[in-house]
This record gives structure tokens, sequence and C-alpha cells, in this order.
């Protein structure tokens, strides 16, 4: 599926932090969002993901409007997404953070073994039992890459994935998203590093701003 | 130990699982939805005047009322939350919004019921054979018995489903991090909507257990039961659950030992300064970790 953004915009107050964004990101491509702080990067994917409502503009999921749409509605539409800071579920385990996921009719046993396989993935399986919480901030980030595994979605969007994240971890990190693009899942990422985008082969726009989707892999375009 | 002062000791227990009780509706709405519930003394109240119908005017064991309780307040929570609900959890400022508005609630439940009841006290009439049983030298009345009996099947049950199913232990995520859980697909309004008419349900329950142990009541009782929930679920950590019942335990028993010591004015005094003690000494509570604040 793809994610088709047109003429996006979103003010805060009379801070404009989006004008006029248009852009799409197809399965199997990485576009990635650079710009400095407060360049609007987490209101666009705020917008896309529910939390904001956007003044004007138009998000299409697989040419569905998803726009205005609660938080939940669009994870269940295909939509996962990452936090800057993660999010997880501090005093529940590192397992039951991806349990308490919404049954989506199959048997509990089968998320069970779906849970414990996007563990071993992020290699965060031995840490299971342990209450997240305890995980050091790197380890999080793994946790909430697992947590988007395990729904399957066909459009993922990153906030800063490899922030302030070990080398190790890192690699464990673009391996993931790696697999994803080659299951023709259509990611898009927020980073500071141009070096991460281009090492997963990407094309994007500097900031999101006024410009068209424009391609070409890869390929940076200025803004 | 001198009989008077286990006599006090296991009153602070029976009144400690109760307050607990108490709590522990109350902590996971302010928990998970940032609702400070107003209203939950009057739900509390409405709970005892169906212990007071079913057993004064028709004559049926408390027992009888429990589901009665639970049904009649988790219809009216319902009800409310499917009103307001949306409203109160979109607001700029819910914790506010939710305050005044459940405060307008407990005025239209505490007027409701001295419309029906009149501002006399009420009490539940019923005798329980035998009325109180001796054990140790200690004569311990059946109706408390029964209350703490209950409530000790309804907290481990409560705690169960939190800490053991899955829906409860999104509620539990949901006092972590409403975000995270509304970003992997849970639908956290309907989750809203049950837990907070399960919760008016358990308040309701509350109520007629605390009318089995607190001889009477009159329609202005609910904001003594909703000062002692807040009091409660500060002391043990907002949001958590253990927190709560470990809250009451404490209130009830600073309560029970002061009365004893130096006497029934000082009973309440005695909660109420602990809990400043508490709070400045530890803002989070003895076991919360303030993280529904992130």
């Amino acid at each position: 599926m793809s994610l088709q953004i047109s003429n996006l915009s979103k003010s805060y107050g009379r801070v404009r932090a989006l004008n006029d964004v248009s852009l799409a990101v197809n399965p199997g491509e990485v576009l990635g969002i650079m710009g400095v702080n407060g360049a609007g990067k987490s209101t666009l994917l705020n917008c896309i993901c529910g939390f904001a409502t956007p003044d004007a503009g138009a998000i299409e999921l697989g040419g569905r409007g998803i726009c205005g749409q609660r938080p939940d509605h669009v994870s269940r539409a295909g939509v996962g997404r990452t936090f800057q800071v993660p999010r997880s579920f501090r005093s529940l385990t590192v397992l039951e953070n991806l349990l308490v996921v919404p049954a989506r009719g199959e048997p509990s046993g089968i998320l069970f073994d779906r849970a414990h396989h996007a563990l071993e993935k992020v290699k965060l399986a031995t840490l299971a039992n342990n209450y997240a919480g305890e995980l050091s901030g790197g380890q999080q980030k793994l946790l909430e890459l697992a947590r988007i595994l395990i729904l399957e979605p066909q459009v993922v969007l990153f906030d800063e994935p490899l922030a302030g994240m070990h080398s190790d971890l890192c690699r464990v990190s673009l391996d993931e998203v790696a697999e994803m693009l080659s299951r023709s899942v259509a990611v898009m990422l927020v980073c500071h590093d141009p070096g991460i985008p281009y090492r997963l082969a990407c094309r994007g726009p500097k900031r999101p701003g006024r410009h068209r989707g424009p391609s070409g892999r890869p390929a940076l375009i200025g803004g | 130990m001198p009989p008077l002062m286990t006599g006090a000791i296991v009153n602070a227990v029976a009144l400690g699982i109760l307050y607990g009780l108490l709590g522990l509706s109350l902590t996971i709405i302010y928990g998970a939805m940032r609702i400070a519930n107003l209203a939950h003394g009057e739900m509390v109240l409405a709970g005892s005047y169906v212990a007071y119908v079913v057993t004064t005017q028709l004559g049926y064991s408390p027992l009888a009322a429990i589901p009665v309780a639970f049904t009649l307040l988790f219809l009216l929570a319902f009800a409310l939350f499917a009103v307001a609900g949306r409203r109160l959890q979109t607001a700029r400022d819910p914790e506010m919004a939710s305050f005044l508005f459940f405060y307008g609630v407990s005025l239209m439940v505490g007027s409701g019921l001295l419309f029906l009841f009149d501002a006399d006290a009420r009490s539940v009439i019923f005798q329980f054979q035998p009325i109180s049983y001796r054990v140790l030298g200690l004569v311990i009345p059946k109706a408390r018995a029964v209350a703490v009996g209950v409530a000790l099947v309804l907290v481990p049950a409560l705690f169960l489903f939190l800490y053991r199913t899955t829906p409860g232990k999104a509620l539990r995520a949901a006092v972590m991090n409403r975000d995270a859980l509304r970003i992997v697909g849970v639908d956290v309004e309907r989750l809203s909507l049950v837990a907070f008419s399960v919760s008016a349900g358990i308040a309701g329950v509350t109520g007629v257990l605390l009318a089995l142990v607190f001889p009477a009541f009159t329609p202005f009782s609910g904001l003594d039961y909703t000062i002692t929930g807040f009091v409660v679920i500060v002391l043990g950590g907002l949001g958590s659950p253990l927190g709560a019942l470990l809250g009451g335990m404490l209130f009830a028993f600073s309560e029970q030992l002061t009365t004893l010591w130096i006497g029934q004015s000082a009973g309440v005094l005695a909660g109420f300064l602990i809990l400043v003690l508490v709070v400045a000494i530890r803002p989070a509570g003895l076991i919360g970790q303030a993280e529904w604040k992130s």
C-alpha cells in the first residue's frame, strides 16, 4: 500500500508547522524526512497517524482517505509508528508490551508465537520477562520495533529510529527495516543523519516544504 | 495484647480492605483516563441506598443487593460516559474538565438521593444468623465479616483481571502511556467506557459493603467517601492498584489506632496528617511511579 499526502497544512497558533506538503511513499520505498528541530517533521507524522488533525490537505492510504481518523483506526488500517522518545509500557514485561495489541480474531496462541518471534528478531528474547522500564534507551527502541513487527503494517513511520543507539543495536534495527522494505512495506523515516536513509537507498526532500514528491534513488533533493 | 487493641486491629484490617476497594476503582479511572471522579463517593453512597432498599424495604439479604448495585451503577456510568466521555477525554485539560463535570454529577446524584429518600439517616436493617462470631474472646459482627469476605473475593479478582488478562493489561498500559496504546490499534475510548462503567459498578458494590460496616448514612455522606477515596489513592500512588490497597490499609490503621489511643475526633486527623507527610516526603505516593504523567 502506498501513502499519499497532498497539500497538507497545519498551524499551531501563528506557527505554521506544515505548509502545503505533498509527498508519496510507495511499497518497498524508503522516504527520508530531514530538517532542523521545529521544521515540522513530527507534526507531519502526528497528522498521518491521527494525533493531530491537519487544517487542510489530504492523506490517503492505498487510495483511501485516513485524514482526521483516530490513531487506533489508522493503526488498524495498516500504519505503524515509532516515537522519537520510545513509548513503552514500563511496568509491563517486554513480552506483555507486545501482547496488549488487540486480537485480530486469531487465537491468542498465535499472537504469543508472533510476539516471541518478533522479540527474537530484535534480539530481546532473553529479556522477555523483564519489565520494559528496565531496558536501556536503545533496547526500548528495539521493543517499539518489535511492536511494529507483530502488527504487520503496510506503511511504517520511524521517528529518529537510531538516535542515541549503540552501533550493534543500530545494525539490528537497520536489518529489520531493510527486511520490511523487501516485503514491500513503505517506510518513512524522520532523521537528522542523512547517512541512514542513504544506506537504505533512499530518496527524500530535505524538509517537508513546498515540493512535490520527487523520485530517483538514491537522491537527495534540497529545499 | 489487650482485647481493645486486638479489636482495633481487626477493625482496621476490615476497614482497610474496604477503603482499598474504594480507592481501587477510583485509581483505575484516574490513572487510565485522567478522570478525577468527584462523584465517586455519591456512586458508593448510591450503592449503600440500594442495600437499604433491598434489605430494609424489601427484606432480602444484603448479598442480594450486590448484583443490583453493580448493575445500576454500571448502567448509570455507561450512560454518563456515553454522553460526556468523549468530550472530557478530548478536553484541553481533562483533569479540570472532569473535576467540574463530576462535581456536577455528585450534586445531581446527592440531590437525587435526597429527593428519593429524604434527609434522614438510613441504615441497613437486616440480621444475619448468628449476629456475631466469638473468636479468641473477640466479638466480630457477622455483617462485618460478610463485608470483609466479599471484599476478600473482589479485590483478588480485580487484581487477577488487571495483572493476568489482556484487557486488564491494556488498562494498565493505558495508565502508563495512552498514546502508545492507541498507536498499536487499541480503541482506548471503548476501553475507557467499559473501565469507567465497571469502576462505577464496583463503587456501588463497595457502597453495599460499607453499609454493612457503617451503621447509618445520609444523602450527604458521599463527600466523605470521595475524600477517603482520594486520600487513599494519593497515599498509595495515583494509578497504582497495589498502592490503593496499601493506602487503604494505612489510612484505616492510623484512623483506628488513633481513635483507640487518643479519641474519635483525632482518628480522621491522623489519616490526613499521614497524607500530608507522605505527600511532603514522597510526592508520588508510597509505591507510585508518577509514570502516568508522561
